[in-house]
């Protein structure tokens, strides 16, 4: 056996990830370096960089309808992710009872997750709050007047929201696979020391699923931040801009019709860079409040 | 106390805690029921819709039309500016879905098999820039990666290049991570066996592990079936020719060309986009829910 094919042989699973590799360096490591980049340049898609500046940067905090764009997004994610979280575990709870037809619930409430990207849904979901539409009509019968929901500055955002909130399936499919794992001589026990349910839950099931809290958190978190298609197809960005996310800026300005690739770039890298943050912040804090079983002495 | 009254409290205490737990039962059940109608009334409203007149849509909550018409799905065949309709919008988003879907899962067994089974130069940096990727978020990606096919001439290409090409990359990192995990739960013995046996490392791959890997080959395969087949983005910035436009894009064309009136239509178009899905959601279930809970899917 010579040297090549001894070095061949042992570096064979370097010949498996290599596709891997190619397409990392080509579509994924070269895009994100060069974005960098751009975003410190006017690079326009037809007039190409005329010059390098931090004004990109500068705008996304100086510029009015930017620094919007970058508080609606943090309202979005804060008020979607709890509200998403909460929803999923409240019913994984529920379900982790022994309860008759556990499997017909779950899958009822798994499937807006499984289609609920789909723009079929955002179809769906004008139809159901638009002026005159089947919300407006239910409410009208009951004698209340219906909101504008799309219309409305004040509840826009908050339908986009929703959307995604009645998407909680799969946060609770996960959730719930996390329960069945937390032994029931714990809540047994706790039940003759007299604990009620809400303090079990509190006490007991919380704690020892924190990492799976963690884990949808962050996912969560992260898809949160990047949401288009919602606001994207059901509210176009209005009314007034006022479910115009970071996304939709960044789309706008790319790829809109204003082929500012600078621009956008720089708005992405915000984006970025507060995700980063964020999820930071979740690793870090994540010692404090995260219970892993194996762990030694905890 | 006498013995018979001891008894009657007992038996009253267990009274009032069966009374309590059925208190407790019904309330779960009314909250299921409630979240259900919430998750379910939509959808199924939704089937109604597209079998009533325009007028009986908005009327009335009952999701059973009152005098069912097919109008809404005739109208949801008309061809739209003489290039694209329903149908062939579908048949586009299976000329790029299933190859994505092929080349995903094989280019990301083959990466999970290199990093789960071998050690070889440069392997941790690799493995952790391919962890890396997992917390890259596309909205980064958009703006450069559109730049790059626009060199390469791809955007609006007919054959959906920018859409195929990364998938035989493994561009998706979630799979490859998630068979990376289910890799190690696999013991080495069989392949060791193999290894003696004369086998490659390209067959024992393909007669011992792809057999032994096949349930989480199916949960990426089906999930990226689902994304795919939603994927709005992608198709929105790099197909250029209506005649070309999927199944997203044309749903979402047709629902700002109608919107104010035919809702059936818009409505039958949108439930006739998804049918597939629904029916893949149904057939594989169980391989979904495990799917997800396995490692744990965004969706």
């Amino acid at each position: 056996m010579n040297k090549t094919q001894r070095f061949l042989r042992d570096n064979i699973g370097f010949f498996f990830v290599l596709p891997w590799l190619i397409g990392f360096l080509i579509f994924k490591a070269y895009p994100f370096v060069s974005s960098l980049y751009y975003s410190f340049t006017d690079y326009d898609l037809f007039k190409g960089i005329s010059k390098y500046t931090f004004e990109n940067y500068v705008n996304v905090f100086a510029n009015k309808q930017e620094r919007t764009a970058l508080i609606i997004t943090f309202k979005y994610a804060f008020m979607t992710v709890p509200l998403k979280l909460v929803s999923a575990l409240f019913i994984a709870y529920i379900l982790n009872f022994k309860i008759k037809g556990v499997n017909f619930f779950r899958t009822a409430y798994y499937i807006p997750s499984i289609l609920g990207g789909s723009v079929a849904i955002a179809v769906l979901w004008r139809a159901l709050f638009k002026d005159g539409g089947l919300i407006a009509m239910i409410l009208g019968r009951i004698g209340i007047e219906s909101p504008k929901f799309f219309t409305d500055n004040n509840w826009a955002l908050f339908m986009v929201c929703l959307l995604r909130v009645w998407q909680f399936g799969s946060a609770m499919v996960i959730f719930l696979a996390a329960l069945k794992g937390v032994p029931t001589e714990l809540y047994e026990s706790a039940a003759i020391d007299g604990a009620g349910k809400w303090r079990q839950f509190f006490k007991i099931t919380v704690p020892l699923i924190t990492p799976v809290i963690f884990y949808n958190l962050i996912t969560q978190l992260v898809a949160a931040f990047q949401e288009f298609n919602g606001p994207f197809i059901i509210t176009k960005g209005g009314p007034r801009g006022s479910t115009t996310l970071m996304s939709l800026l960044v789309y706008n300005n790319a790829f809109g019709g204003a082929y500012k690739m600078g621009k956008a770039s720089a708005q992405a890298w915000v984006l970025f860079v507060i995700l980063v943050i964020f999820t930071a912040i979740s690793f870090w804090s994540q010692k404090h409040w995260v219970y892993y079983a194996d762990e030694d002495g905890r | 106390m006498s013995e018979n009254t001891k008894t009657k409290t007992l038996k009253a205490a267990q009274i009032s805690l069966r009374r309590k737990r059925i208190a407790s039962l019904t309330i779960r059940y009314l909250v299921l029921v409630a979240v259900g109608i919430f998750m379910v009334y939509p959808l199924v409203w939704m089937v109604g819709a597209t079998f009533k007149n325009n007028s009986e849509i908005f009327s009335s909550m009952n999701p059973i039309p009152m005098n069912p018409t097919f109008e809404g799905y005739k109208g949801a065949m008309v061809t739209y500016g003489g290039a694209i309709n329903i149908w062939k919008a579908m048949l586009n988003t299976y000329t790029y879905l299933i190859p994505e879907v092929i080349f995903t899962v094989v280019s990301s067994v083959l990466t999970a098999y290199g990093f789960g089974r071998f050690k070889f130069k440069g392997r941790d940096i690799m493995f952790s820039m391919l962890m890396a990727m997992l917390f890259l978020p596309q909205v980064v990606l958009n703006v450069p990666q559109f730049l790059l096919y626009n060199k390469l001439g791809w955007i609006g290409s007919p054959l959906y290049l920018p859409l195929i090409v990364p998938t035989l990359f493994a561009s998706e990192t979630y799979f490859v991570f998630m068979l990376i995990q289910f890799l190690r739960n696999i013991p080495k013995e069989l392949e060791e066996a193999a290894k003696i046996d004369g086998c490659n490392a390209m067959q024992t791959l393909v007669k011992i592990v792809v057999p032994m890997l096949m349930p989480a080959i199916a949960s990426c395969a089906l999930f990226k079936f689902m994304w795919t087949s939603n994927d709005f983005m992608g198709p929105l910035l790099y197909v250029k020719s209506p005649a070309k436009y999927p199944a997203t894009i044309f749903v979402r064309l047709s629902m700002d060309a109608e919107s104010g009136f035919e809702w059936n239509k818009v409505l039958a178009i949108s439930l006739i986009s998804i049918l597939p899905n629904i029916a893949v959601f149904f057939a594989a279930q169980n391989q979904f829910v495990e799917g997800i809970s396995a490692g744990g899917v965004k969706g």
